[in-house]
């Protein structure tokens, strides 16, 4: 009697859990999960702010909710790169990486695949031809990472990273043309300060600006090979040629190029310089187009022009190498399942032609795509002219360190250029970075 | 029995959170490793702490770190008790100028830091204030120029923490009877002499107490110098604390932040210890 008691309460307690776990999520014949399985899809991406493609970001990502009712979405996108890298590092370390996320740079990569961390999207781009067949092949191929089979990024972003500048101003000091030559440019700082310009908006406590600059000055001296060069640790940051690098951005100092007090400044505070008409030329990327182009935030916006960074004299070989942006979204490599089913599914909707059209058309925001098929007369003249001076590029190039292995480049080499604001020299400068590369080793 | 199980969630959290963290600091101090999850952990021995005290940036955020505690003590305690005492009289209006002093204590040290941030950022309002009373040639980029930057910070830090020593003081104050006043103006004692004879005597276990509380408090700050500049430029205005947060969080160096970490909390207990032990040999 009491082993049929005890026999009862047991089955009747499996007959429970058992309906309780099917009110959690139902699996059909196969074993396989239904779709009311309640899936969390976290973000992480510089897509924050009030800017026209973040306006179309999360028009997407909210298609995709209405889509599919059972998914939450975080996100955790931080426009502030220094928040972004803040919760990336605490991502990477924990190895609780979003679904969707982005990591500058390439040579890094290696570590990041070792550990797990990034998911091998060639599968998926093999399987579906209509969705990868659109990205221009160089975009893909730059997250094909030596040693490693596969592609590991899905890129989002590209274009020119130029020189805006402001035509009235220029007009203004007797300047016609934009330099092509640094020559040129020297003798253009030297009239617009005369004239009490600005020349150049320069926001170095927000250091990407002093380190963008000298991305742009490297490529043209050294080209953007010799980026892989230091790498691969092949060439050395103490080397003459790339000292000299950063010897032309002290002599750009020196020259008084910047606001005096450009260390002290933030991105928006040197951005605001330019689009107030204040500072003659600003170099940024195709991110700030949108906002050049829209009078209310840029009242000198009909002035704006973009054009390549003049190249050196010495150098021609070197004057089609230029700075471009190339911005992934990577995928993290422990999702399995519907979860990864799904963030795949997003990451196609954020990154195909439909999405591409429209980032381009109403955004000016280029997802590098053969088959954008843009309406000419929706898009603004800024957008076109970096579009039409990007595509004159022999070799492209990111950031200097994106070839670098070592994780800790991106602030290293960036503060040492910062050094070059508040009285360093470009030998103690170049001494620095390389410290840190001997000291890993 | 009954009092251990009450202690024992406050005992849990305390280990949890402050103990358990301590002791992994230091395994962590000992090793190098990347920062990337799963990757190996190379035991190191006491490396990292030997490449701490050969690292300019850290020995420039010692220093930055011994005028921080210096100037905060001997300004934070001598301005708050006087500001004490001065509101102690009962005055006209005393109660608002409590508040008024009291405020800066009850921001956030972030909000502070980003408030004076516009101050005297480069295009601030001290610099745009010179330019318009006709000071421009005394425009200084005060966040940036090494003559200036580690002191302006120094500053913030004294004007954002005299409110707190001050209500501590105060409170000390209303300990003191009336009577020793009194009998001390029937003999005739000056204010300046009631002050020096009496106030600073009867307080001086509170002001122990402040300048103790002082030396933790400027050693630990980080809030503000990560607010204003966030350690920079190059290094510039780092202290131990925000360069820690460096080389953890944006240079990988794990292994040599937790390192930096360790030698923070041994400054402190030496800090602790020493003006414990000051004190008491000037009571003796």
């Amino acid at each position: 009697m009491k082993i049929k008691k005890v026999m009862a309460l047991t089955l009747a307690g499996v007959l429970s859990l058992s309906m309780l776990t099917a009110c959690g999520s139902k699996t059909d014949s196969a074993g396989k999960e239904l779709s009311d399985e309640k899936v969390t899809i976290r973000l992480l991406t510089r897509m924050a702010g009030t800017s026209t493609q973040v306006g179309i970001y999360n028009d997407i990502i909210n298609e995709f909710k209405s889509k599919h009712p059972e998914v939450t979405i975080i996100d955790d996108s931080q426009g502030d790169e220094s928040a972004f890298n803040n919760i990336l590092t605490t991502d990477i370390a924990s190895g609780t990486m979003a679904n969707i996320f982005r990591i500058q740079g390439v040579a890094n990569l290696s570590d990041y695949i070792d550990n797990g961390l990034l998911l091998n999207l060639q599968p998926y781009l093999d399987a579906d031809k209509e969705w990868s067949g659109g990205f221009t092949e160089g975009s893909l191929s730059y997250y094909q990472v030596p040693g490693h089979e596969g592609t590991y990024a899905i890129p989002m972003e590209s274009g020119l990273i130029g020189v805006y500048y402001n035509e009235m101003l220029f007009k203004k000091a007797g300047i016609e043309k934009f330099p092509e030559t640094w020559e040129q440019l020297l003798d253009a700082i030297a009239k617009l300060k005369e004239n009490g310009i600005i020349p150049i908006a320069m926001g170095a406590q927000s250091t990407y600006m002093a380190g963008h600059l000298h991305d742009q000055i490297f490529y043209k001296w050294m080209g953007t090979e010799a980026a892989k060069l230091l790498g691969n640790r092949e060439m050395k940051w103490t080397d003459e040629g790339v000292v000299q690098t950063l010897q032309f951005e002290k002599d750009l100092i020196d020259a008084g190029a910047f606001d005096p007090s450009a260390a002290g400044i933030t991105d928006n505070i040197a951005l605001t310089q330019f689009q107030q008409g204040e500072a003659a030329m600003v170099i940024t990327g195709p991110w700030n187009i949108s906002t050049f182009t829209d009078k209310s935030a840029t009242p000198v916006s009909d002035n704006v022009k973009v054009a390549k960074f003049p190249y050196f004299e010495e150098k021609p070989e070197f004057k089609n190498q230029d700075m471009q942006i190339l911005s992934p979204y990577m995928v993290s490599g422990k999702l399995e399942g519907k979860e990864l089913d799904l963030t795949i599914e997003l990451l196609k909707m954020l990154t195909g032609k439909e999405a591409a059209k429209r980032f381009a058309e109403e955004a000016a925001f280029l997802i590098p795509r053969t088959d954008l098929d843009l309406d000419k007369s929706k898009c603004t003249d800024l957008f076109m002219q970096n579009v039409e001076i990007g595509g004159t590029s022999e070799g492209i190039g990111v950031d200097v360190f994106d070839f670098d292995p070592l994780t800790s480049m991106q602030d290293r080499t960036r503060n040492s250029i910062v050094s070059l604001f508040t009285g360093a020299s470009a030998q103690d400068a170049a001494a620095v970075i390389q410290a840190e590369i001997d000291h890993a080793k | 029995m009954y009092i251990a199980l009450f202690l024992l969630p406050a005992l849990i959290v305390y280990l949890l959170f402050q103990i358990v963290p301590l002791i992994l600091a230091f395994y962590f101090s000992l090793v190098e490793w990347n920062g990337i999850s799963g990757a190996a952990l190379k035991f190191v021995g006491l490396k990292n702490y030997i490449d701490a005290f050969h690292n300019a940036d850290f020995l420039l955020s010692i220093k930055n770190m011994v005028k921080m505690v210096f100037f905060s003590v001997l300004f934070h305690t001598p301005i708050a008790l006087l500001t004490a005492v001065a509101i102690n009289t009962k005055c006209k209006g005393y109660r608002a100028f409590k508040a008024l002093f009291f405020v800066p204590t009850v921001f956030p040290l972030t909000s502070v830091g980003l408030m004076w941030y516009f101050v005297f950022m480069p295009t601030g309002s001290l610099n745009a204030l010179l330019k318009n009373i006709g000071l421009a040639d005394r425009v200084v980029p005060w966040l940036v120029d090494p003559a200036t930057a580690m002191n302006t910070i120094v500053f913030v830090n004294i004007w954002a923490g005299i409110g707190y020593y001050m209500v501590i003081l105060l409170a000390g104050l209303t300990t003191i009877s009336d009577e020793l006043y009194e009998a001390a103006s029937i003999d005739g004692a000056t204010a300046v002499h009631k002050f020096f004879e009496i106030t600073v005597p009867m307080l001086k276990s509170t002001i122990s107490m402040c300048i103790l509380m002082d030396i933790i408090g400027s050693v630990k700050v980080f809030d503000l110098v990560f607010a204003m500049t966030g350690g920079g430029p190059n290094g510039l205005t780092n202290l131990p604390t925000t360069l820690m947060y460096n080389e953890a969080f944006k240079y990988s160096h794990y292994g040599l932040g937790s390192a930096i970490g360790i030698i923070i909390l041994i400054a402190c207990l030496a800090g602790t210890l020493g003006s414990n032990f000051i004190m008491s040999r000037k009571h003796d």
